[in-house]
C-alpha cells in the first residue's frame, strides 16, 4: 500500500534535480483557481451577511397579523381581535426578546404642491420598546421621540418633503385623502353655493399637524416613517385595533421555524398569521442568494481549466514513466495500484494548491480595502459604489462551509483529471511497454 | 534551415506517433477554448441586461429636459428662444415645449395619479413613434382633448380606450385638500361657507386614446400640449422644455455643452435620462469590468496548461533540438518552432471557444430552461422585466478576447521555448 505512495512523490521528482516544472505550474493553476474562489465567495458572503444585518437592522423580525375572515364587516373592517391579551402572553414567552403592537399604513405629505405617500409604522413609545431601541442606533439627527403628536422620518422621506428638525408637518391619512376626493367630486362643481356648503360640512379629511423630531439615514434604516401608535390608529381607521403585533427574536436567522413551533403548540391562535423579515425581503434575498450561485458556477470554471492542467502533467508523468509502469505489472503490481500512483501524485499537487489558494485567498481578503483605495485612486475605478452597496468597506466573511465546498471541489476534480490518463497508463502490456 | 522548415517541425511535433503529445495538445486546446468561451459568453450576457436596461430607459425616458428649478411655469418667450438656440444645435434630433405634471385621474370612483406630457401637434407624432412600441391597446395618435396613459393606470381605472376620464392637476388637490382644511376650522357657518366657496378641484374631461405597457414605456400619460395646458391652468405657457438626441449615450457631454454655451436659460435645471438609473448603470458597468478580471483568471490558468505542453515538448525533443543546433539552426528559428506550435494551439482554442460561444448564446434560453428544470427550482430571474436572457455581442470585444488570447499562449509558450533554445548541443547530444 505505501509502495504507491513512495513512487508518486519520486515521479514528482522526474529527473531526481527538483519537484518538476510542470507540476510546479499545475499547482499554480490550482492554487489561482481556488484563490479566486476564496476570495470572490468571501466577499460574496460577507456582502450577504451585511444585507441580512442591514434588513434586521430595522425591519421587525416578525409581524404576527390577524387574519381577516371577510366575514362580519368585510375584509378590512377591525375586528375585535384581543390584541392585547395576545401581546401580554407573548411577551412573557421566553422565546421571544419584545412584542409591541404596531399599526402600518400610508400617510401623505404635501410636497411643493404635490401630495406624496409614504409608508409609515405606527409605534408604541414606551422605554422598553425594542423596535424603538433598534431603530434608535440608525439616527442621523435629533431623538425617537414619539411621546407627544411627532413623526420620525428617514433623512431621504425628509429631504422630498423639504423638512428640517423641528419643523411641524401636516400629514393627511392616505385613505382620506382618497376618500375626501371622492366626496368632493360627488358634489356638482356647478351646485349653489349653500348646497356645496351643507354637502361639505359632511365632509371630512383626516390629518394631524405633526413636529419631526428626528430624521434617520435612509441607507441604514429602510424607507418607513414613524408616528405614535394612536395617530396611525386613527389614521388606519383601526379604531383601537392594531395591524399586528412586531416580535423581536433572539436568533432571527430561525423566524420561520419558531412561528411554525408557535402556531402548533397553540401559543399563536389560529386566526392570526404571521410575516417574517425574510419573507417581507423575500425578492431581494432571493436575487442575492442567485447571484452567489452563479459566481460560484462560473468560478468552478477556473477549477476546470486548472484541473485540465493537472491532467496534462499527469499525461506526460504516465507516458514518460511507461518503461517503469511496464516493469512495475510485470512484478505483479495490480492495475489499482498503478493508478493510485499517479493519482496520489495529482491528489498531492491538488492538496500544495489548495492550502497555497486559500493562503493566497486570505492575503487578498486582508489587502482588500487598500486595494480597492489603490485602484480608486490609480484608476478612477469604484468596485464598490457605496450608493449601491451601502458598505463604506468591501465586506468579507469566510464561511467553512463555503471553504470545504471549494476545498473538496478542487481535489476531486484534480483526482478525476488524473484518474483518466492512469487509468489508460495502468492497461499497458508489460512486454509492449518493456519491447519500446 | 528556412521558415517553412520551421513550421515543418513545429506541425510534426503536434502530431502523433510521439502519441501523447497530441494528447496534452488537444486538452491545452480545451482549455483556451473554455477560457475564450466563457468571456465571451460571460461579457456577452452582462452587456445585453445593461443594454437592456439603458435601451428601456431611453425607450420611454425624455432624454433631456429643460425647465425652472423652482417649478414655476416658463414663459413661451423664454421657450422660443431657448428653442431656437437648441435646435441647430448637433447632437439635439428634436426638441419642443412641452406642460406637464402630476395628476389625477378619476373613472367612476377609481382614482389613480401619474404624471403628463403635453406635446405639441407638430412635435408629437414624431415623439409618440417612440413609444409606439410599447402600445398595446387603443391608438397613440394624440388629439385634442385625448390621452395615452399606461396599462396600469387604465387597470387601476378599470378604463378602455374610448372611455370618459375626469382629470385634474395634483396641485389642485393639495390646495383643495389646503383650503379644506382651513375651512373646516373656521366655527362661523357664514364664513366658513364663504371658504367652501374656492374648494374646486376644476376636473376635465378628457377621453382615453389608449394604453401602453407600463413594464417597458413607463407610467407616464401624454396629451396635446393644449389639453395639458388646459388641465394645468398654464394658459399659453410651458412647463418646460423637452429634447430628444441623436445619441443618448453622450447625453452628459450634451449637458456639458449646453452649459458651456449658456443655452440653459438662468434659475433653470436639466434632467437627463440617465439620472433615474445613473447609479444602476454604473453599478452595471463595475461589476462587467470585475467579471472580465475574474474570467480573465480563467484564460491565465489555460495559459498555464498552454505551458505545460510546451515544457514537455521541448524536453521530449531536447535531442533534437541538439542536433537542430548542431546543425546551425538559429537560437530564434528554435524558438519559433514551440512558439508557432502554441500559436496553432491558440488559434484553434480560441476558434473553437468562439464557436462554442455561439452555441451557447444562440441557445441560451433553452439551456437556462434546461437548468431551471434540473435544479427543480425557477432559475429567479423569471419575475424580472427580462423574461429571457439578453445578450449583445460586441464585435470589438470578441476582436480584443480572441488576439489576447492567442498572445497570451505565445506568451506562455515562449519562456520555455527560450530555456530549451539555449541548449548546448554537445551536452544535449551527449544525454
Amino acid at each position: 500500500m505505501l509502495a504507491p505512495l513512495f513512487l508518486a512523490i519520486r515521479y514528482l521528482r522526474p529527473t531526481r534535480s527538483f519537484i518538476s516544472v510542470i507540476t510546479v505550474i499545475s499547482m499554480l493553476g490550482v492554487v489561482l483557481g481556488v484563490g479566486v474562489l476564496v476570495t470572490v465567495m468571501s466577499v460574496f458572503k460577507g456582502w450577504q451577511i451585511e444585507f441580512r444585518k442591514m434588513l434586521l437592522g430595522f425591519e421587525p423580525h416578525v409581524m404576527v397579523m390577524r387574519l381577516h375572515n371577510g366575514g362580519e364587516g368585510g375584509p378590512g373592517a377591525p375586528q375585535a381581535s384581543g390584541w392585547r391579551e395576545l401581546r401580554e402572553k407573548l411577551a412573557k414567552d421566553s422565546r421571544f426578546l419584545a412584542a409591541t403592537p404596531v399599526a402600518e399604513g400610508n400617510v401623505v405629505v404635501e410636497n411643493q404642491g404635490v401630495l406624496q405617500g409614504m409608508p409609515v409604522l405606527g409605534l408604541q413609545p414606551a422605554p422598553d420598546n425594542a423596535l424603538i431601541q433598534k431603530l434608535t442606533k440608525h439616527l442621523k439627527e435629533g431623538t425617537f421621540d414619539l411621546d407627544d403628536d411627532n413623526i420620525v422620518l428617514t433623512d431621504q422621506q425628509a429631504r422630498e418633503v423639504g423638512a428640517k428638525i423641528g419643523d411641524t408637518i401636516v400629514v393627511h391619512a392616505a385613505d382620506s385623502v382618497r376618500q375626501f376626493i371622492t366626496d368632493v367630486r360627488e358634489i356638482p362643481e356647478d351646485a349653489d353655493d349653500a348646497k356645496r356648503a351643507e354637502k361639505l360640512d359632511n365632509v371630512t379629511i383626516l390629518s394631524k399637524d405633526l413636529k419631526l423630531t428626528g430624521i434617520l439615514r435612509a441607507d441604514t434604516a429602510g424607507t418607513r416613517g414613524y408616528v405614535p401608535l394612536h395617530i396611525a390608529q386613527e389614521f388606519f381607521d383601526l379604531e383601537g385595533e392594531v395591524s399586528g403585533i412586531e416580535l423581536e427574536l433572539p436568533d432571527p436567522e430561525a423566524a420561520e421555524d419558531l412561528m411554525e413551533r408557535t402556531y402548533i403548540d397553540g401559543t399563536l391562535p389560529p386566526q392570526w398569521g404571521w410575516r417574517t423579515w425574510n419573507q417581507e425581503h423575500a425578492v431581494m434575498l432571493e436575487s442575492v442568494e442567485n447571484q452567489r450561485v452563479m459566481m460560484y458556477f462560473l468560478l468552478l470554471f477556473i477549477m476546470l481549466v486548472a484541473a485540465i492542467c493537472v491532467m496534462n502533467t499527469t499525461i506526460t508523468v504516465t507516458v514518460k514513466k511507461r518503461r517503469e509502469i511496464g516493469i512495475l505489472t510485470a512484478l505483479g503490481t495490480r492495475a489499482w495500484q498503478i493508478i493510485a500512483i499517479f493519482v496520489a501524485q495529482a491528489g498531492f499537487v491538488a492538496f500544495i494548491g489548495v492550502i497555497g489558494g486559500i493562503l493566497g485567498g486570505f492575503a487578498v481578503l486582508s489587502v482588500r480595502n487598500a486595494f480597492r483605495e489603490w485602484l480608486a485612486s490609480a484608476f478612477k475605478l469604484d468596485l464598490f459604489p457605496k450608493d449601491i452597496y451601502f458598505l463604506s468597506e468591501i465586506p468579507a466573511h469566510t464561511d467553512f462551509a463555503d471553504l470545504s465546498i471549494i476545498c473538496s471541489t478542487a481535489v476531486f476534480l484534480c483526482l478525476l483529471a488524473a484518474v483518466i490518463p492512469s487509468f489508460f497508463a495502468a492497461r499497458v502490456d508489460p512486454a509492449v511497454a518493456l519491447r519500446d | 534551415m528556412s521558415v517553412s522548415a520551421v513550421s515543418f517541425l513545429a506541425r510534426r511535433y503536434l502530431r502523433a506517433k510521439r502519441s501523447f503529445v497530441s494528447v496534452i495538445t488537444v486538452i491545452s486546446i480545451l482549455g483556451v477554448a473554455v477560457g475564450v468561451l466563457m468571456m465571451i459568453v460571460v461579457n456577452a450576457v452582462m452587456q445585453g441586461f445593461e443594454g437592456e436596461f439603458r435601451q428601456a430607459l431611453i425607450g420611454y425616458q425624455p432624454h433631456l429636459i429643460l425647465k425652472p428649478a423652482d417649478g414655476k411655469p416658463a414663459d413661451p418667450a423664454t421657450v422660443e428662444a431657448t428653442l431656437a438656440k437648441l435646435r441647430p444645435l448637433a447632437g439635439i434630433h428634436a426638441a419642443m415645449g412641452y406642460a406637464g405634471g402630476i395628476f389625477y385621474l378619476e373613472r367612476e370612483g377609481q382614482q389613480s395619479a401619474t404624471e403628463l406630457f403635453g406635446l405639441p401637434a407638430d412635435s408629437a407624432a414624431q415623439y409618440m413613434a417612440k413609444v409606439e412600441k410599447h402600445r398595446l391597446d387603443g391608438t397613440l395618435q394624440l388629439s385634442e382633448g385625448g390621452i395615452v396613459v399606461g396599462d396600469y393606470t387604465a387597470a387601476e381605472l378599470d378604463a378602455r380606450p374610448g372611455d370618459e376620464l375626469a382629470v385634474y392637476a395634483s396641485a389642485n388637490v393639495t390646495s383643495a385638500v389646503k383650503r379644506f382644511r382651513e375651512a373646516s376650522d373656521i366655527s362661523d357657518d357664514e364664513k366658513r361657507h364663504a371658504a367652501y366657496k374656492v374648494i374646486k378641484l376644476r376636473p376635465q374631461q378628457v377621453k382615453l386614446l389608449g394604453y401602453t405597457r407600463a413594464e417597458t414605456a413607463g407610467h407616464y400619460a401624454y396629451t396635446t400640449l393644449g389639453t395639458a395646458q388646459r388641465i394645468f391652468g398654464l394658459e399659453a405657457q410651458f412647463t418646460g422644455i423637452m429634447a430628444e438626441t441623436t445619441d443618448p449615450n453622450a447625453i452628459k457631454a450634451l449637458k456639458q455643452r449646453l452649459e458651456d454655451q449658456q443655452i440653459i436659460p438662468a434659475g433653470w435645471k436639466a434632467v437627463l435620462w440617465t439620472d433615474v438609473g445613473d447609479a444602476r448603470l454604473a453599478a452595471m458597468s463595475n461589476e462587467r469590468f470585475m467579471m472580465f478580471f475574474i474570467i480573465g483568471i480563467i484564460g491565465l490558468v489555460a495559459a498555464f496548461a498552454v505551458m505545460n505542453t510546451t515544457i514537455t515538448v521541448t524536453t521530449q525533443k531536447r535531442r533534437e533540438i541538439g542536433v537542430l543546433a548542431a546543425l546551425g539552426a538559429r537560437q530564434g528559428q528554435i524558438i519559433q518552432i514551440f512558439v508557432s506550435q502554441a500559436a496553432v494551439v491558440g488559434v484553434i482554442g480560441t476558434f473553437t471557444g468562439l464557436g462554442l460561444s455561439a452555441l451557447v448564446l444562440r441557445y441560451r434560453n433553452d439551456i437556462r430552461g434546461l437548468i431551471a428544470t434540473l435544479s427543480g427550482g425557477s432559475s429567479g430571474e423569471a419575475d424580472l422585466f427580462l423574461s429571457t436572457i439578453p445578450a449583445h455581442v460586441d464585435p470589438a470585444f470578441i476582436a480584443y478576447t480572441a488576439c489576447g488570447s492567442v498572445l497570451l499562449c505565445l506568451a506562455a509558450a515562449l519562456p520555455p521555448a527560450w530555456l530549451a533554445s539555449r541548449v548546448d548541443p554537445a551536452v544535449a547530444l551527449r544525454d
